[in-house]
């Protein structure tokens, strides 16, 4: 009795192998017919034309630049520059490849290699190994210095202010003819044109500068901008 | 084994965890009892609201990043009621923000631009923060 309850149980798993078995081998079979096999090939590129766009996306978001002035030109045609973060790296020009254009206002113009000088700032972009970087493009540019600090001094003679940045270094602001300066409302935060006049000792100013490395005196620029905020407004 | 062995041993054991557990809890409560006189002085320290000061935090753009457009959304996260000023080579804009986040189109002028973000917290004792981006509006086509 109980050898063939055994013969009884093993036959069951062979008949429930046997049917699996079975089953996966006709869907198998219907899914490799001629029409099957051309829907699943349209999926596949659909996919894989969606991944290459994804990545092209991601790619073009993750790109970003690189910006330092020239320290030397090499004859190998390799430029070395010391980036705004203080790395020094260097860029490797191809004259087949590399594009080279000056950027002046809302446009650029092409220019050769012979134009870059040692003081000149200029952006790269290119695929970036280490401190190398293969340049495609490379843009001549003005370096802006974008700051803020407190006003220590007013010379409503020679039109001049001297700032403390909040990193700690004085400058020497040259108030211009062509300096846009204005002056914050305390209250509404307004904006609006302004002299030199309404400037006091302790406002805190946002500043625009070019820094051109040709200064004859440290951290001396003209402003280009210049944005009172009076201490009257920390104060209320 | 024998009856009589198995009994002695079990015994032996439950009697030996007896003695152990008694032995942890006395050690606990002697320790306890010793540092009393310290943990008897507890402080709760209270931070007042206006402590509780976010720190600036920009979510968009990233930091060198090159774009293809001449306006990007300058977003980001500070205090409540700050004082917010964005400034360019082109542009400065000043603002108070209603809420934690924040949101300011700004206009790019073509090649770096430099944009400086400061905030103000309402509260006038505590420091300004800043956060320097670059910018690249380059067409590279």
């Amino acid at each position: 009795m109980k050898i063939k309850f055994q013969l009884i149980f093993y036959w069951s798993i062979v008949l429930f192998f046997v049917i699996v078995v079975a089953k996966s081998v006709a869907s198998a079979e219907s899914v490799a017919t001629p029409s099957g096999t051309m829907q699943i090939d349209k999926q596949v590129q659909n996919l894989k034309d969606k991944i290459a766009s994804k990545v092209e996306e991601l790619r073009k978001k993750d790109q970003k630049a690189l910006a330092g002035v020239i320290k030397s030109i090499e004859k190998d045609n390799t430029i070395k520059i010391v980036a705004n973060d203080g790395r020094d790296l260097i860029v490797k020009y191809d004259n087949s490849l590399t594009k080279i254009f000056l950027v002046a206002g809302t446009t650029k113009k092409e220019t050769q290699f012979s134009d870059l000088q040692m003081g000149d700032y200029i952006i790269v972009t290119g695929p970036i190994m280490d401190i190398t970087i293969s340049a495609n493009y490379i843009y001549k540019d003005d370096q802006f210095v974008v700051q803020v600090g407190k006003v220590t001094e007013v010379n409503k003679t020679d039109y001049f202010i001297k700032v403390i940045s909040s990193e700690k270094d004085t400058y020497t602001l040259d108030i211009e003819t062509y300096t846009k300066l204005f002056l914050m409302d305390i209250k509404t935060l307004e904006m609006s044109k302004s002299g030199t006049s309404k400037i006091k000792e302790g406002d805190t100013v946002h500043f625009v500068v070019i820094r051109t490395e040709k200064e004859k005196e440290l951290n001396r620029h003209s402003a280009e901008r210049i944005l009172v905020i009076p201490q009257e407004y920390f104060s209320k | 084994m024998k009856k009589e062995t198995t009994v002695a041993l079990s015994m032996g054991v439950i009697l030996g965890l007896i003695v152990a557990i008694v032995m942890i809890v006395k050690i606990k409560h002697d320790e306890t009892q010793k540092t009393k006189s310290i943990t008897n002085i507890v402080i709760t320290p209270t931070i007042a609201p206006n402590q509780q000061i976010l720190s600036l935090e920009i979510t968009d753009p990233s930091d060198s990043v090159i774009v293809n457009t001449n306006t990007i959304s300058v977003k980001g996260k500070a205090a409540q009621d700050s004082l917010i000023v964005i400034q360019s080579p082109i542009k400065e804009i000043t603002l108070k923000n209603a809420k934690t986040n924040f949101s300011v189109d700004f206009p790019l002028s073509f090649g770096e631009n430099v944009i400086r973000v400061t905030v103000y917290p309402k509260d006038l004792t505590v420091r300004s923060q800043e956060r320097l981006l670059r910018i690249y509006n380059l067409d590279e086509q």
